[in-house]
């Protein structure tokens, strides 16, 4: 459809009569199928995303939970609260759940609820997909803890070295949960980056082209290709790690004897591992951009600039892993031309920044709790930042490195750059997840204390790690003279649990209890808030047209709506990829219950490797007959997709509804 | 938004819009080539790790001393059946052209010869490869070479099983219920899929075969 036919097809109007009766027929078709089926096989986007995050953060609990008893086991020299044993296979599990288990599926999932609602559609492009990646993630995730409650939690770091944790050092079966934790995940990851990207190339409103799509769109369309370029690498890392341990496979990837090499982990791991960090922040910085245009109540300075920037960051992304491992044997071009890189991507991030306190500057605050951790998070970034740059210079880095400096460092740019705009994220959109506002006093009381706590549990890391405290050792001797500075860590650690319960607390209250909210409460400018809270199934009761960058500022009262899509079908509108001119009408497939079954058939899969080469044939042969289930049901129950509007029951007089000839 | 708020709203219709549309305007398309690219960077670093070992390794390549098995000084791969099995791979790009071209004419005698041809080849090829293991005269725990060199060829494999599998559904579906537009569109999408695979065999047979005589 050309541009000059679509002013000619926005023509008919819209009847009383005729809202009413589609909006009952999209109420039938977009709904789930009930019972515990039906919750199992769901395909809402919305669902899908909201459970991803409500996993993530239950993993967050976990997780934190640990880092509190690695506090208290620190908090006084020559502590025997925990054992080296236990101590080793709490880190790794902290660290494993923070990064696989929590970080990176919190943002996804944040994308996979909002990013259709932002771009103007109902649904994902491969909704069952979708589900499929979410099972995936959670039986990973079991997976892991399960090996730690049975006391055979995995050990060797979260980064997993060789040899340590070859089949010569790493005992028995732990590192084998790691390493199958970590497919896992990853499929999910890379199943959910795959639909993201697809969604918002091609099923974005009408009129919505590539310069009018929302900064957090972007940001998870850029992370999702970091993702797909990143994972394979600690996929394949892991696989071989677990091919290498596994007594009748044998292989020698890692094993320096037969002509393998254990730093090629290391490339392998950080060539995934240090895109991962942008795969985190990205996404932040989406957040970061929709919570300061909104709360400053002003267009966003610098749109084009901020899509750059993300996209620079995550090109550099690419280019500095090796960072990671500057006290490995390395040629000197190489250390240098690391250390150049590692230093340029604070230019992208610094316009960045700027862009932000541009909008900030020129703007009318409304200073609310989302916009107050978005103050938070400059704080603590920053100051990650900073200590970044000096960490990318190789001889201070080898001074520091494994000391509890690069502790500090990678705490303020985690939590500062992903956790401070997540909470802000979540007071934000909550409204959106069940209707109700979290409450602001709260919400403050929450944003000061984790701020005030991070700040007493990581600056103090800082100068043990200059005075030379070591990561990962479990105790350490009171002639150290770090007793008081772990000590005060630990304090802020108490500090940072009672802000997190605060927020728990008002989450839960809220939902039930809280304060009511409009479709808009906070007057923001992208689709989701022209939605109901909260947002019904079908989402959008008629896709809208997009008239501007800021979909919701800029719409004029009479913008016209999308119909003539099969509303007994799941259908969408498709459009082009640059100028977002529907192209086709997109039929996607309802709830199955097979995604479940082939996610189940792929974690037995998984984890029976463990144990056994075979389980691999087995679970391929499993898998053809998943996949087939999956293919029929999908081809079954899909109708087919062209129909002529006569034959749609919903409509009494089909003529009514021709596209009339009219000027617009 | 409420009802209120449509009512009298202009619309932009799109029911005169196809269903199905193929390639760059086709999600299911796009969802492929971004599998593929995941994929194909799954063998980059394969190869990567390839490169890795040559580096490692001082003798290239190592002679072979697995007990049980004659000792080879100089283990080459054999290079005849390897190649033939290559020569199979870029025929078979015949009948995967056919039925590309078939399904977008909507020829549904092509599609269905198109299909058990495809098919067949498929199956041929998984014959073959399951002896083209034997031809690199290591097994995967030999060493090193030995475990990348069956990993580059058991991952390639994988998707050759796919392939069939996937081949497998779309002829059962095409047997019982007829082609159909969605259809048209999964066999040009498996097209695209069948055309990457014989593209990175190409290069990985280089690399595997012809790898241990130039580097």
């Amino acid at each position: 459809m050309k541009n000059t036919d679509l002013s000619k097809k926005q023509s008919n109007t819209l009847t009383e009569a005729r809202i009413n009766e589609e909006l009952r027929a999209l109420e039938s078709t977009w709904s789930d199928k009930p019972g515990i089926i039906g919750w199992l096989s769901t395909t809402d986007h919305k669902r899908v995303g909201f459970r991803m995050v409500f996993t993530a953060f239950c993993f967050f609990t976990f997780g934190g939970i640990l880092a509190g008893l690695m506090r208290l086991q620190l908090s006084l020299p020559g502590n025997n609260f925990l054992g080296p044993d236990m101590y080793n296979q709490i880190f790794t599990t902290h660290g494993s759940t923070m990064m696989f288990l929590f970080a990176v599926p919190v943002m996804e999932g944040m994308g996979i609820y909002f990013v259709p609602l932002m771009i103007g559609t109902r649904t994902l492009a491969f909704p069952r997909l979708n589900i499929l990646g979410y099972y995936t993630y959670l039986f990973g995730g079991l997976l892991l803890f399960f090996g730690l409650l049975l006391n055979i939690g995995p050990d060797a770091g979260w980064f997993a070295y060789v040899p340590l944790s070859g089949p010569e050092y790493g005992i028995g079966k732990r590192v084998d949960l790691w390493s199958q934790m970590v497919s896992l995940t990853e499929i999910s990851a890379l199943i959910a980056s795959t639909n993201i990207i697809v969604t918002v190339m091609k099923l974005r409103a009408p009129g919505m082209s590539l310069n009018r799509i929302p900064l957090f769109v972007w940001s998870e369309v850029i992370t999702a290709v970091m993702v797909i370029f990143a994972m394979p690498a600690v996929m394949i890392a892991s696989s071989l790690l677990s091919m290498d341990r596994l007594t009748n496979v044998s292989t020698h990837f890692f094993n320096q004897a037969e002509g393998g090499d254990p730093i090629m982990w290391q490339h392998l791991f950080w060539f995934f591992g240090h895109p991962e960090v942008y795969i985190i922040f990205i996404p932040a910085t989406g957040m970061v951009s929709m919570i300061i245009t909104t709360f400053s109540r002003r267009k966003t300075f610098g749109y084009t600039a901020l899509v750059l920037t993300m996209v620079a960051t995550a090109f550099i992304g690419f280019g500095v892993w090796v960072h990671h491992m500057f006290v490995t044997p390395l040629p000197q071009l190489g250390q240098s031309i690391f250390t150049a890189s590692s230093m340029l991507i604070v230019v992208p991030n610094g316009v960045q920044i700027f862009c932000w306190l541009a909008t900030l500057w020129l703007g009318r605050w409304n200073l609310k709790t989302p916009l107050i951790f978005i103050l938070g998070f400059f704080g603590v970034f920053v100051m990650g930042g900073l200590t970044g740059v000096m960490l990318a210079s190789l001889p201070l880095d080898t001074q520091l490195h494994d000391t509890y400096f690069v502790v500090a460092h990678f705490h303020y740019v985690l939590i500062g750059g992903a956790v401070f705009p997540l909470f802000g994220a979540v007071y934000y959109w909550f409204p959106k997840f069940c209707g109700r506002l979290l409450n602001e006093a709260a919400g403050i009381a929450h944003c000061i204390l984790f701020f005030i706590g991070f700040e007493l549990v990581f600056f103090p890391m800082h100068i043990l790690g200059l005075i030379g405290m070591p990561r990962r050792v479990y105790t350490y001797l009171p002639e150290t003279g770090w007793g008081d500075l772990n000590m005060l860590a630990s304090i802020g650690a108490a500090v940072m649990v009672v802000a997190t319960l605060i927020f728990f607390i008002n989450a839960v209250y809220s939902w039930f209890w809280g304060k009511v909210a409009a479709a808009n409460p906070w007057g923001a400018d992208t689709l989701e808030w022209s939605l109901p809270s909260p947002i019904p199934q079908y989402a959008f009761q008629y896709q809208p047209v997009v008239q501007g960058r800021h979909a919701l500022w800029e719409q004029t009262a009479d913008s016209p709506v999308v119909t003539g899509l099969h509303i007994n079908n799941r259908e969408v509108v498709s459009t082009s990829i640059h100028d977002a001119v529907p192209d086709h009408r997109y039929g996607v497939q309802g709830p199955s219950i097979m995604p479940f079954v082939v996610s189940v058939i792929t974690g037995a899969m998984f984890i029976g490797f463990m144990f056994t080469p075979w389980s691999l044939p087995l679970g391929m042969i499993a898998l053809f007959f998943g996949f087939l289930g999956w293919f029929w049901s999908n081809s079954v129950e899909h109708r087919p997709p062209y129909a002529p509007l006569e034959d749609n029951p919903v409509y009494d007089d089909p003529a009514d509804y021709k596209p009339v000839e009219a000027a617009v | 938004m409420t009802n209120e708020d449509f009512i009298g709203r202009k619309t932009l219709d799109v029911s005169e819009l196809p269903s199905t549309m193929f390639d760059d305007q086709a999600n299911l398309w796009w969802g492929n080539n971004w599998g593929l690219a995941i994929e194909t960077t799954v063998f980059g670093i394969l190869v990567a790790l390839y490169f890795s070992v040559r580096m490692s390794i001082s003798q290239w390549l190592p002679p072979r001393t697995t007990p049980g098995l004659p000792v080879l000084q100089n283990p080459l791969p054999d290079l005849t059946f390897p190649t033939i099995v290559l020569v199979i791979f870029l025929i078979s790009l015949g009948p995967a052209i056919y039925l590309d071209l078939s399904a977008r004419r909507k020829d549904i005698f092509g599609i269905k010869v198109g299909l058990v041809l495809t098919l067949a080849f498929n199956i041929v090829l998984l014959v073959c490869r399951y002896y083209e293991f034997d031809t690199l005269h290591f097994k995967w725990n030999d060493n090193a070479y030995g475990s990348v060199t069956w990993t580059i060829l058991g991952m390639h494999m994988i998707h050759l099983f796919v392939m069939a599998a996937e081949d497998f559904y779309i002829i059962l579906w095409a047997f019982i219920k007829g082609v159909d537009d969605k259809h048209r569109l999964d066999i040009t999408v498996a097209a695209v899929y069948w055309y990457w695979i014989v593209a990175t065999w190409v290069l990985l047979y280089l690399l595997v075969f012809w790898g241990p005589k130039i580097l």
